[in-house]
C-alpha cells in the first residue's frame, strides 16, 4: 500500500533523510523507530505530502505523491505528534470538518462519531470549543478525526503521547481492527514495548539512513527489541 | 528584577520586529528595509503634521484663536495614543503568554504589571511624539510662547502617554473582568470597543465650527476652547494657564491612580480566573454533508467572527462604511439643496465612489488568514484538498464579509442622493469590485509574505509585511481608481465606474490564474 522508494531529504547541508526505501503491505502495521532526529518525522511528512523530498519515490496505493497528492491524501489519515487543531472550533465542528472535507455521507459519519466519540469517552465534551480541551482530548480528537473517513493508510507520529492508560488501549484495538480488515498502518514511537507487542514489521533508522527492516522475528530474534535497539544505537552505521 | 522583566519585554517585541519565518533572525538587507519602512512612516506623518500644524499656526497667529492648534494636536496625539494603546494595553497585561510562567515564578505580581505598563507607556510616547512634535515646534516658530506656556506644553507632553494609558488600562481591566466570567469574549470585546468608538465619534462630531464669510482666516474655533480636557490642555499649552493646567493634571492623576489601584488589587485574580460559565451539553444528531469549498469558506468565516482582534483591525472597513454612510445621510438634507444646481453634481457619484473604496480598502480579512493558519497549517496541507481552493476559500469568505457592507451603503447614499437605478446598480457592482480587488490583492500578499512567528494573535494581524502593505497598497488603489472615476465623471460616471470595474476585475483574473498554479505550489511550500 505504501512504497518509499530511495526517499531523500536535505535541510541545506544535512541528510534528514537518506536513500530510504521500504514497503508496507495491505494489513500490516510497521513501526518506525529511531532515536531524536533520525529522521521519523520527515519521513511520515514526506509520505502525507506535507513536506517536498529532493528524491526518490513515494506511492500510496499505487499512486505517486508527487504527481496526484490529493488522490493519495483521500487514503491516508495523518496524525501528527502534536496535534493542533482549530482553538475557534468546537469538537463536533472540527470532526464535521474533516468529514466534509473526505466527503463522508451523513449517517456514515453520525455513526463514526458516535462509536469513537462513545469509545475515547469523549462525546460529552465535543459541543465544547477545542480551546478548552486537554492536551489528552485534543489528541484523542485528533485520533477520532483521524478515523472518521474510515481511512486505508494511517500514518502516525508517536500516536500514544499523551494518551491515558485506556485510551492508549483502545488505540491498539482499533489499529489491529483496521489492520485485520486490509489497512495499513506506518507510526513512528519511543514506545518499544508498544511497537514489539502489536506490530508485524519494524523499521529502524539512525542519522536519517535505514538501518533494519524486516519482521519483528527478524530483527529481533529471541532478544527484546530494547536491547535490539540499544545495540543497533551504539553501532556505527 | 524589574528591570530584567523589562528588558524582557523589549526582547520579545525587537524580537518580533528582526525574526523571520522560522524564528530565525532576518538577514541584514531585511533589518534595513524594516529600519528604512518605520522611519518613512514615521516621517512621512510628522512631515503631513509639519504641514498642518503650520497651516494652522499661520491662519491662527494674531486672532486669539491660537490655542486651536494645540487643541488639534492633543485631538490627535490623545486618539492615536488611545488606538493605538487599547488593545496592546489588554495582551500584554492580561493576555499575555507568559503570565503563568512569570507568577510560577518568586517575583511580586505588581512588577509584572508594572513592567508592562513601562514598556506601554514608552510606545504611547513614540506615537505621540510623530504628532505633538511637529505641533510644539511650528507653534514655537509662528505663534511664540510665554515661559509658564512652555513649561506647561512640555509637561503636556510628558503627561498625554500616561493619560492614554491610564484610560486603556482601566477600559482592559473592565473588559477582561467581563471576559474572565462570560463565554463569549470576542462579542463582549467588540460590542465594547464598538461602544467606545461611537462616544468618540459623538465627542468629535459634537466639536462644532463654523465659518461666517467662507474665509480660512474667518474659521471660528471658539468651541474648541471649552472642551473637556482638550480645551484646559490647549489653554494651558498657548496661555500657560495654571488653572487649566491643574484640570488637565487632575485628569491624568486620577485615572492612573485609579487604573494602578484596580491593577494591583485585582491582576492576579483576573488571569488566573477560569471562566465561570455552564458546560455546553452536547447533543447528538445528524449532520448534513456539505461540499469541500463550503466547508472551506465556512471555517474561514468561523475564524473571524470567534477573533475580536481579526473583527476589529482587518473589518475595520465595515465599520468606516457604515460611519460614512450613517455621517452623509445626516447631513443628506443639507448637502443635496446645496448641491442640486451648484454646477458640482458630478462630482456627487465619485465622492460616493471614493468613500466606499476607501472604506473597502480598510477590510483586509484575507490577508493575515495564512499567518493565522500557522500551527494549525497541517491540517490544511495534510487534507486531500488543493491548496489554490484553500487560497480562493479565503479569498471568498472576505467577499461574503465584506461586500454586503458595500452593496448596503452604496443603495443607501444612492437613495439619499437620488441616483438612477442604472447608476446605482453600476455603483454597487464597481463597490463589490473592488472589495474583490481587496480580497485578491491581500490574500497574495498575504501568501506570499506569510507572518508564522507571531506568539500572540494581535501579531499575526497587526504586524508583518503583507498587512501593511496590503492597507497601504489597498488605500492608494481606492485613490487611483476613484480619480479614474473622477476623471471619467467629466464624460460619464456609468464610464468611469464600468472603468475601474473592469480594471478590478482584470487584476482579480490575474491572481486568480496564479493561485491555480504558482500560488497552490507556494502554498504547498509554506512553512517548509
Amino acid at each position: 500500500m505504501i512504497d518509499i522508494r530511495n526517499l531523500t531529504k536535505t535541510y541545506g547541508d544535512k541528510k534528514a533523510v537518506d536513500n530510504l526505501s521500504l514497503h508496507i503491505g495491505a494489513g500490516e502495521m510497521y513501526a518506525f523507530i529511531g532515536h531524536n532526529g533520525a529522521g521519523k518525522t520527515t519521513t511520515i511528512k514526506s509520505i502525507c505530502g506535507l513536506l517536498d523530498f529532493d528524491c526518490g519515490e513515494i506511492l500510496v496505493d499505487g499512486v505517486s505523491i508527487k504527481d496526484d497528492p490529493i488522490a493519495c491524501k483521500r487514503k491516508i489519515a495523518y496524525l501528527p505528534d502534536n496535534p493542533d487543531l482549530y482553538d475557534f472550533m468546537t469538537g463536533i465542528k472540527y470532526l464535521n470538518f474533516i468529514a466534509n472535507i473526505f466527503g463522508v455521507s451523513r449517517e456514515d459519519r453520525f455513526q463514526r462519531i458516535k462509536r469513537y466519540g462513545d469509545m475515547f469517552e469523549i462525546t460529552k465534551d465535543l459541543a465544547e470549543p477545542i480551546s478548552s480541551y486537554s492536551h489528552g482530548m485534543k489528541q484523542k480528537l485528533a485520533i477520532i478525526s483521524a478515523l472518521v473517513h474510515d481511512p486505508k493508510v494511517l500514518i502516525m507520529d508517536e500516536p500514544f503521547v499523551g494518551l491515558d492508560p485506556k485510551a492508549t488501549f483502545l488505540l491498539k484495538e482499533e489499529m489491529k481492527r483496521i489492520c485485520d480488515n486490509g489497512g495499513a498502518i506506518f507510526f513512528s514511537t519511543h514506545v518499544l514495548d508498544v511497537a514489539e507487542k502489536i506490530c508485524d514489521k519494524i523499521a529502524i533508522i539512525k542519522g536519517g539512513k535505514l538501518i533494519r527492516s524486516g519482521s519483528m522475528s527478524e530483527i529481533k530474534g529471541d532478544e527484546s527489541l530494547e536491547s535490539v535497539f540499544l545495540e543497533l544505537e551504539d553501532t556505527n552505521v | 528584577m524589574f528591570k530584567l522583566l523589562l528588558k524582557t519585554r523589549f526582547s520579545m517585541f525587537f524580537a518580533s520586529l528582526t525574526q523571520g519565518k522560522k524564528k530565525k533572525n532576518k538577514s541584514t538587507a531585511g533589518k534595513v528595509l524594516m529600519i528604512i519602512l518605520f522611519a518613512f512612516v514615521g516621517l512621512y506623518v510628522m512631515g503631513a503634521m509639519f504641514a498642518l500644524f503650520t497651516g494652522m499656526s499661520i491662519i491662527t497667529s494674531g486672532t486669539d484663536q491660537e490655542f486651536f492648534v494645540f487643541s488639534l494636536a492633543l485631538l490627535v496625539a490623545i486618539a492615536l495614543t488611545l488606538f493605538g494603546s487599547i488593545f496592546p494595553t489588554k495582551t500584554q497585561i492580561f493576555d499575555s503568554k507568559d503570565n503563568e510562567l512569570l507568577l510560577s515564578l518568586p517575583i511580586p505580581p505588581k512588577y509584572i504589571f508594572t513592567s508592562r505598563l513601562v514598556f506601554l507607556l514608552i510606545i504611547n510616547y513614540m506615537l505621540e511624539s510623530v504628532i505633538m512634535i511637529p505641533a510644539i515646534i511650528t507653534f514655537g516658530i509662528f505663534i511664540g510662547y510665554s515661559l509658564t506656556g512652555f513649561l506647561f506644553t512640555v509637561l503636556v507632553y510628558l503627561l498625554i502617554p500616561f493619560l492614554t494609558l491610564s484610560v486603556s488600562s482601566l477600559i482592559a481591566w473592565i473588559v477582561s473582568l467581563i471576559a474572565s466570567k462570560i463565554k463569549n469574549k470576542t462579542l463582549v470585546t467588540v460590542g465594547l470597543f464598538a461602544l467606545f468608538f461611537g462616544a468618540y465619534m459623538y465627542f468629535m462630531g459634537s466639536l462644532g465650527f463654523s465659518s461666517g464669510s467662507g474665509e480660512l482666516h474667518d474659521i471660528d474655533f471658539s468651541g474648541f476652547k471649552d472642551v473637556f480636557l482638550i480645551g484646559w490642555g490647549a489653554n494651558a499649552m498657548t496661555y500657560g494657564n495654571g488653572i487649566d493646567f491643574l484640570l488637565f493634571l487632575a485628569c491624568c492623576v486620577i485615572p492612573g491612580a485609579l487604573a494602578y489601584f484596580l491593577l494591583n488589587r485585582s491582576f492576579v485574580k483576573i488571569i488566573t480566573t477560569k471562566r465561570g460559565r455552564a458546560k455546553t451539553k452536547y447533543k447528538e444528531k445528524r449532520e448534513n454533508a456539505e461540499g469541500v469549498f463550503i466547508t472551506l469558506i465556512k471555517k474561514e468565516m468561523k475564524r473571524f467572527v470567534t477573533s475580536s482582534a481579526y473583527i476589529l483591525n482587518e473589518g475595520m472597513g465595515i465599520l468606516m462604511m457604515v460611519i460614512f454612510t450613517v455621517m452623509i445621510s445626516v447631513m443628506g438634507k443639507d448637502l443635496v439643496p446645496a448641491i442640486e444646481g451648484s454646477g458640482f453634481e458630478f462630482v456627487v457619484e465619485p465622492i460616493i465612489f471614493g468613500l466606499l473604496a476607501f472604506g473597502a480598502s480598510m477590510i483586509i480579512i484575507s490577508t493575515p488568514s495564512i499567518s493565522l493558519e500557522d500551527k494549525h497549517l497541517w491540517i490544511l496541507q495534510s487534507l486531500p484538498v488543493r491548496g489554490a481552493h484553500v487560497l480562493l476559500a479565503k479569498v471568498a469568505s472576505h467577499i461574503i464579509i465584506g461586500a454586503p457592507a458595500g452593496v448596503i451603503c452604496s443603495v443607501i447614499l444612492s437613495v439619499v442622493f437620488k441616483l438612477s437605478i442604472l447608476e446605482v446598480i453600476v455603483l454597487v457592482i464597481s463597490v463589490i469590485a473592488i472589495t474583490a480587488f481587496g480580497a485578491y490583492f491581500g490574500m497574495l500578499l498575504g501568501l506570499l509574505f506569510p507572518k508564522f512567528d507571531w506568539q500572540n494573535e494581535n501579531v499575526a494581524v497587526k504586524q508583518g509585511f503583507a498587512v501593511f502593505g496590503s492597507m497601504l497598497g489597498g488605500m492608494l488603489w481606492a485613490f487611483i481608481m476613484t480619480g479614474v472615476v473622477f476623471l471619467m465623471s467629466f464624460i460619464s460616471f456609468l464610464l468611469g465606474a464600468l472603468t475601474v470595474t473592469v480594471i478590478n476585475a482584470g487584476v482579480c483574473v490575474a491572481i486568480h490564474m496564479y493561485f491555480l498554479h504558482g500560488g497552490e505550489r507556494k502554498f504547498a511550500l509554506l512553512k517548509q
